[in-house]
């Protein structure tokens, strides 16, 4: 059975706006998605440093292999931009960016970042390019702004219980929650060997082996 | 706040406007299935009512008269290596799959469903693809998706729960598509907040609750007003008069977008609860 985590930020303390329907986005997930739930971080419990590698970037402090890295399925839901997703509490510098991570080389197959832009398209691979992927299989966003709702969440935990593939499931959650100016994205990793395309949640069908060493990353987006 | 001239702002400068009930489809689930040649039971997920065989699944959402297909022997990321198909081919093509299967009012209905389809957009389905040992990410674009919104008397369904798209894979097959629909019926009149109540709302809506013209400027880009739908899955039975608001926030970190819903008229939510309202002041919407 697989594991799963969640962050969401409502409370910014003044660092961003404030944001009404993340806790019950990110909850949504946590509650529905068949599987051994493990942590659930919201407000000011919910810190960069749970997504970062130790020894990476200025404060080096990152706690990802007893967070993020330590889960096969983590959902992020609070302000994102292309060059990372915000957090309201400011112990590193509140911004888990890209160059400070590296996921996958413990535990983590599938990151939902349920934050605007994260995933845009011009320069995606220069961000979010081969240092982040150390075993991880995808990472699922946006390329375009997004809306701040409640039921995202839980309806991509419901697709996947129902059988899809984790990138389906991801691109149909989409598009029931959002307009046509919305874009739904997704980046993943392949190796030799290995088929994270049709990867489906623990339990459901198909699992890829881990792409440790990708040769191969593909970024893909549409309107939702 | 609404730029000049602006349908919203026009919108705005009545009061009253027409409420509408909503009820869930009655369309018989199997003849749809039966359309879709799609050789397999439904078979109840919660959510939906899904038909899933070998080449093709359909999605019959239990809340809302809204479907989906989709088909499961295409690649959707390029492996067949064949370009996409223009914009107006796509276009005829969508509209040749509208008329087929969701571009009228279903007659089996009792109710008026929401207005005919309205071309939004057309766009594309890319995927770029970088190896190790190639310095250049390559890119393709692998389906061209044809989008729709609707209208009712003259105003836009707003958020995800009226629309439909047609993806057109590069072999000129539909490889997915839906159509969020909801069933209307008038139930009377509703009275609209003035523009400076609107306003007001948003500006004092949580968004801001911690931020001061000292550490942040936001700036509204669009304002439309129109119905707030609730993804397919919801249940909701009135629609709900809101505006959608648009914009950026910067604040001394960064600059990022947003969408907010706000409600356009007052609601009292024991009294909607007396009704029997549902969804009447959901999460999305900023009271």
């Amino acid at each position: 059975m697989g594991t799963i985590g969640v962050e969401w930020v409502q409370k910014y303390n003044g660092l961003q706006g404030n944001l009404s329907n993340t806790k019950a986005q990110a909850e949504g997930f946590y509650n529905s998605l068949s599987g051994t739930r493990r942590f659930n971080w919201g407000d000011d419990l919910a810190w960069d440093q749970d997504f970062e590698q130790l020894g990476e970037g200025s404060p080096s402090a990152g706690t990802d292999t007893t967070w993020a890295d330590d889960v096969d399925f983590v959902f992020f839901s609070g302000h994102g931009s292309p060059e990372g997703f915000l957090f309201g509490k400011k112990l590193d510098d509140a911004v888990a960016k890209p160059t400070e991570i590296t996921w996958g080389d413990r535990q983590l197959e599938w990151i939902a970042l349920d934050a605007c832009n994260v995933l845009q398209r011009d320069g995606v691979f220069e961000r979010w390019g081969w240092p982040v992927f150390g075993g991880l299989h995808m990472i699922l966003s946006f390329h375009t702004t997004t809306g701040d709702e409640p039921d995202r969440g839980r309806l991509l935990a419901q697709y996947l219980n129902a059988g899809w593939t984790v990138r389906q499931a991801w691109i149909k959650a989409c598009q029931d929650t959002e307009g046509s100016d919305t874009q739904w994205a997704y980046l993943r990793a392949d190796a030799p060997g290995t088929d994270t395309y049709n990867d489906h949640w623990w339990g459901k069908g198909t699992v890829s082996s881990d792409p440790d060493n990708p040769t191969v990353l593909y970024y893909a987006r549409g309107a939702c | 706040m609404c730029p000049s001239p602006s349908p919203t702002c026009e919108s705005l400068t009545r009061s009253r406007f027409s409420a509408y009930g909503l009820t869930p489809g009655d369309r018989e689930a199997s003849s749809l299935v039966r359309a879709f040649e799609i050789d397999a039971d439904l078979t109840d997920a919660g959510l939906w009512m899904i038909a899933r065989g070998e080449r093709s699944a359909l999605e019959l959402y239990a809340a809302t008269p809204s479907f989906r297909y989709t088909r499961l022997d295409l690649d959707d990321e390029g492996a067949s290596g064949e370009g996409a198909v223009d914009g107006e081919t796509a276009v005829r093509l969508a509209e040749g799959w509208l008329n087929q299967f969701g571009a009228e009012p279903d007659p089996s209905l009792r109710y008026r469903t929401q207005g005919k389809p309205i071309l939004h957009s057309v766009t594309n389905h890319e995927v770029l693809i970088s190896e190790r040992e190639r310095r250049e990410p390559r890119s393709m674009i692998v389906g061209t998706d044809v989008n729709y919104a609707f209208e009712y008397d003259g105003l836009p369904l707003l958020g995800s729960g009226a629309k439909a798209k047609i993806s057109i894979h590069p072999t000129s097959a539909v490889s997915n598509a839906y159509r969020f629909a909801r069933n209307l019926d008038p139930v009377g009149t509703t009275t609209i907040r003035s523009t400076d109540e609107l306003l007001e709302r948003f500006a004092g809506s949580h968004l801001f609750a911690d931020v001061t013209d000292e550490t942040a400027r936001a700036r509204v880009d669009s304002v439309r007003f129109g119905w707030l739908t609730l993804p397919p899955t919801e249940h909701m039975n009135v629609l709900l008069p809101a505006i959608e608001v648009r914009g950026s926030l910067a604040t001394e970190a960064q600059t990022y977008d947003f969408i907010k819903y706000v409600a356009a008229a007052r609601a009292d939510e024991a009294e909607e609860k007396a009704k029997w309202r549902l969804n009447a002041r959901p999460g999305l919407l900023i009271a």
